[in-house]
């Protein structure tokens, strides 16, 4: 799932992602979710919005953008300003009509699709000329002008979906979440968070942090009371922090101690010089706390279990995962791996971190009689907990279900006066004129979410549907044919049911999710390799058979492979040279001969530094070096088995350190280049791309940032290129290095 | 035993006789040889080639570090390379600097040379460290360093990208340490801010390049 707010404009400088988010849509609080003035369901929030000409940083005419990929269900153009003006749209005040409903279908999982809608209500104007009802529309498209709604310059803005889809995106449709068992394993992201039951003991400290044994250890706190404990990645750094339900207020959840920050760093993982950066070096602290499998253990250290049981085993079965956890009064070392202890991360919705559903209130009237509400308002902590309540209630655009929704207000209640009939007769018919064909969607209930929170939240996801990944692909190709001989030539791309691009897609999602490729620019430069290294993903072996032929005459004049084979690229991120596949057979718990082992990597150094001796002298082959069975099935299964595939991208993720190169700023560079036979074409470039790309092919070059020799970098940028575009909020520099582009030129986004 | 020991002495005496800079660099008046920490850790894993093993050096700290619970030595990443690739590139490549360094295998000196731009480059050169004038780019300074059983460079280089210049990089100092077929290489800011105040880890840390050993078997934790 891709999405963002509807609005985009630049980010302040350090500005976090939740901040953006809530900046692109302040909301007015007389119209806030879930409820409106008159403790009514509002199904919505007003988005504030006044266009601010001429301001850097603004648009002239701020447009109304699609939150994620979809399909318009209906929309109807704005009525004139002089119908805005007058009765029935101006009942409390000036109302445009103007609205578009948009249906995504996206997948946020393993078999995990969803559906959900997105409805924009009070536009003005006019519609952008490509929004009708059945047309696809694509994130940040812009769709409409923000309008007014009694007099204020706002939109109404809401996210919902059904019972069915409410399942899939949250995993439930009770109020808090069950803490008897571990979370959802289809889909695993954002933080990941503890259940520690009362009874958990907390240690001073732990000798042997690969042992799960605790007798001889000091027990300086054992719980008296549930503890919640939330594990952050976030660039480089994972912050530990604590809650305890309040001892008032049961529905809050307070912070227990400060926030404890790379404390479980440890300098001896820190060979690459990252600093006491806990996730940077989580690949080496896998390595030495679990050397048995430190591939499962990675799981462990991610995730706080392993997940992928078909593929992994963690050795031993009991290896723990001791962390510093903060108690009431201080802090203490915790196995977090113990199976009392129960995992879950944001894809559950923790209640402990505000998430709640509601469903309590079956009525079926707009009138809020939410015992749940009633509660928190009571307590007075229904400002701060409102805005993740998904709440269950009827859509409130559906002119046939009006009585039913708002007959109440004749009689009134405590908190609204009893209406008269034609006081109810007015709003009647205003509210209808605001109404559209809801069809399926407009009888009984569906649940609503507070749109700010939604898009705070699933940001975090980042599983790539199909359609989102089709969409990195770009549609042609740069090639170097030689020097400043560039050739512009279409890709072709295969992801029908079966093919390598469709099967690995599931595979490659875990993968990034395991090894925290979960940002947007941690995607792009993963994939912008990857699927150029697999030619657009279609196959996960090298070309490595070649052809030598007479320039002359073009006969044949002998096939060869080339000199490092059998230990070319195989993978996703072509896994090659046998130091780097015994690594990642080391890194997955397999055993190989110290002989074998050695004698390959000697004879590969040997060739990479004598090159007259690599076709003349090549002593790599399997049958000279008695290479065993079973490595030349885990050597052949990075490429045939698509697991495999995917994992061993994700280890040379972590293992080569793409991600601290990913974080950096990404400061696009606009290249022109002039293929044979084709105008100016454009791609894009950035140091941080570059970086993150050589870390891999050219850890030698990682500095180098206009080094050429990097195979296919500028296809790789082409791909990167698409990327930032279809995951990120990014502008493109035009031809003057202004950011102002919002698609890469050359019509290179693969749409439609 | 008497002669082992004499041995073991004459040839640690003679190892320590052939670690150099070249040139020689001034140290600090306050520099302090017994002030060091001992740094050994494996630095092959991660880097595509194993055969750097484990690295052990004498990480020497200016009095300013005296204090600091980790005396940690101002580089960033560092890798273990192939030496053939070390050999080929030097220190500059298609960089956007005047000069760049290069193995000189008569001499088996590492040296300088100025580079012919064109006009492309020199409008890199001028975007890239946000200049008006190629005058205003600095010499880089070079070391030739030999260490206990390593030989390499040490480029001191003061032009620093606009990008880094943003982060505050003032002054840079990259190395590379060859023994057989691996290259120890990495780099850092040698002007840091320790405790609020301006320090110049340059002479320390050139110090302790002299002082690095690779290929050690892993250390016993």
């Amino acid at each position: 799932m891709i999405i963002s707010p509807p609005f985009v404009r630049p980010r302040n400088t350090g500005e976090n992602d939740p901040s953006w988010v809530s900046r692109m849509m302040p909301v007015d609080i007389n119209r806030d979710f879930p409820l409106n003035r008159h403790t009514s369901w509002h199904g919505g929030v007003h988005v504030l919005h006044t266009d601010r000409h001429g301001e850097e940083g603004y648009d002239r005419i701020e447009f109304v953008r699609a939150i994620a990929d979809g399909v318009v269900v209906s929309c109807r153009a704005p009525s004139s300003t002089d119908r805005r003006d007058a009765f029935p749209l101006n009942y409390n005040g000036r109302t445009d009509d103007g609205y578009i409903l948009l249906k995504h279908e996206t997948d946020i999982g393993e078999n995990c699709s969803v559906v959900y809608y997105s409805l924009y209500m009070h536009l003005r104007e006019r519609l952008a000329p490509a929004v009708r009802d059945g047309a696809r529309v694509w994130r940040k498209d812009r769709i409409g002008q923000s309008g007014t709604v009694d007099n204020v310059n706002a939109f109404h803005f809401a996210v919902f979906c059904d019972n069915e889809n409410m399942l899939k995106l949250t995993g439930r449709t009770t109020t808090e979440l069950d803490i008897t068992r571990d979370g959802r394993t289809d889909t695993v992201y954002g933080d990941i968070h503890f259940y520690l039951p009362p009874g958990t003991h907390f240690y001073e400290s732990v000798s042997d942090a690969a042992s799960p044994d605790t007798d001889r250890l000091n027990t300086v706190h054992t719980s008296t009371e549930p503890l919640f404990v939330s594990m952050t990645f976030e660039k480089g750094d994972c912050t530990m922090l604590t809650r305890r339900q309040n001892a008032i207020t049961p529905a809050c959840f307070d912070p227990v101690g400060e926030p404890l920050v790379n404390t479980d760093a440890s300098q001896t993982d820190d060979i690459r010089r990252l600093g006491l950066r806990y996730e940077y070096n989580l690949y080496r602290t896998a390595c030495r706390l679990y050397p048995q499998n430190p591939c499962a253990g990675f799981e462990l250290l991610r995730f706080g279990r392993v997940i992928s049981t078909e593929h992994e085993t963690l050795t031993p079965a009991d290896a723990p995962l001791w962390r510093t956890v903060s108690f009431p009064g201080g802090t203490g070392m915790v196995n977090l791996a113990s199976p009392d202890i129960k995992k879950f991360s944001d894809a559950d919705f923790p209640h402990w971190t505000g998430w709640r559903m509601v469903d309590d209130d079956t009525d079926n009237n707009s009138q809020c009689n939410s015992p749940l509400i009633a509660g928190l308002q009571d307590g007075g902590h229904f400002s701060d907990l409102g805005s993740r309540l998904v709440c269950h209630f009827p859509l409130e655009w559906n002119a046939a279900t009006f009585d039913q929704r708002y007959a109440w207000l004749k009689a009134g209640s405590d908190d609204v006066p009893a209406m008269s009939e034609e006081g109810y007769s007015r709003l009647k018919i205003h509210a209808s004129a605001l109404c559209f064909d809801t069809g399926e969607l407009g009888t009984g209930r569906i649940w609503h979410f507070h749109p700010v929170a939604f898009i705070t939240h699933f940001r975090k996801c980042c599983w790539l549907s199909k359609s989102e990944l089709k969409q990195l692909v770009p549609r042609h190709a740069l090639r170097t044919a030689g020097r400043n001989d560039y050739r512009w030539e279409v890709i072709t791309y295969r992801d029908d049911t079966g093919s390598v691009a469709d099967t690995i897609r599931t595979h490659m999602n875990r993968a990034m999710q395991k090894y925290l490729i979960t940002t947007p620019r941690r995607i792009a430069c993963f994939l912008g390799n990857g699927i150029q290294e697999t030619g657009w993903l279609g196959s996960m072996e090298e070309g490595y058979r070649y052809t030598e032929t007479d320039p002359r005459t073009r006969q044949v004049i002998r096939v060869y492979n080339i000199w490092y084979y059998p230990w070319y690229g195989r993978g996703l991120l072509q896994l090659t040279s046998p130091v780097n596949y015994f690594d990642y057979f080391s890194f997955r718990g397999r055993t190989c001969p110290e002989n074998i082992r050695n004698i390959l990597t000697n004879e590969y150094n040997r060739l990479y530094a004598h090159r007259p001796l690599r076709y003349t002298d090549n002593h790599l082959s399997d049958t000279e070096n008695h290479v065993p069975e079973n490595i030349l099935r885990w050597r052949d299964n990075v490429s045939s088995d698509l697991y495999e595939a995917a994992s061993s991208a994700g280890f040379y993720w972590v293992a080569r350190g793409m991600a601290p190169y990913a974080d950096k700023e990404h400061v696009l560079e606009r290249c022109s280049v002039t293929p044979r036979r084709c105008g100016i074409k454009i791609y894009y470039r950035s140091p941080a791309f570059w970086q993150a790309s050589a870390a891999v092919n050219l850890p030698n070059q990682v500095n180098n940032e206009h080094y050429q020799g990097l195979n296919g970098f500028d296809t790789r940028c082409c791909v990167y290129g698409s990327a930032i575009a279809v995951l990120t909020e990014q502008k493109f520099p035009d031809g003057h290095n202004s950011p102002v582009n919002e698609k890469p030129e050359s019509d290179q986004l693969r749409r439609g | 035993m008497r002669k082992i020991l004499i041995l073991l002495t004459l040839a640690l005496l003679s190892q320590k006789a052939v670690s150099s800079i070249t040139p020689e660099i001034q140290m600090p008046s306050y520099f302090n040889k017994d002030r060091f920490v001992n740094y050994y850790d494996a630095i092959s894993s991660n880097s595509g080639n194993n055969s750097c093993d484990n690295i052990l050096f004498k990480n020497f700290y200016p009095p300013e570090y005296i204090s600091s619970k980790i005396k940690y030595p101002p580089f960033d990443t560092w890798f273990c390379w192939f030496s053939v690739d070390v050999i080929h590139d030097g220190y500059g490549p298609n960089r956007s600097l005047a000069e760049n360094v290069y193995f000189d295998k008569k001499t088996e000196q590492w040296k300088k040379k100025k580079y012919n731009r064109n006009r492309e480059e020199i409008r890199r050169s001028l975007d890239v460290y946000g200049i008006k004038s190629l005058s205003e780019l600095q010499p880089l300074d070079l070391y030739n360093i030999r260490s206990v059983n390593a030989r390499g460079y040490a480029v001191i280089d003061r032009n620093i990208p606009l990008q880094e210049k943003k982060k505050g990089l003032k002054k840079s100092l990259s190395f590379c340490l060859i023994r057989d077929e691996a290259a120890f290489c990495g780099s850092g800011s040698m002007i840091n801010l320790v405790n609020g105040k301006e320090v110049d880890f340059t002479p320390y840390m050139l110090k302790s390049l002299e002082t690095v050993e690779m290929g050690l078997p892993e250390k016993q934790r």
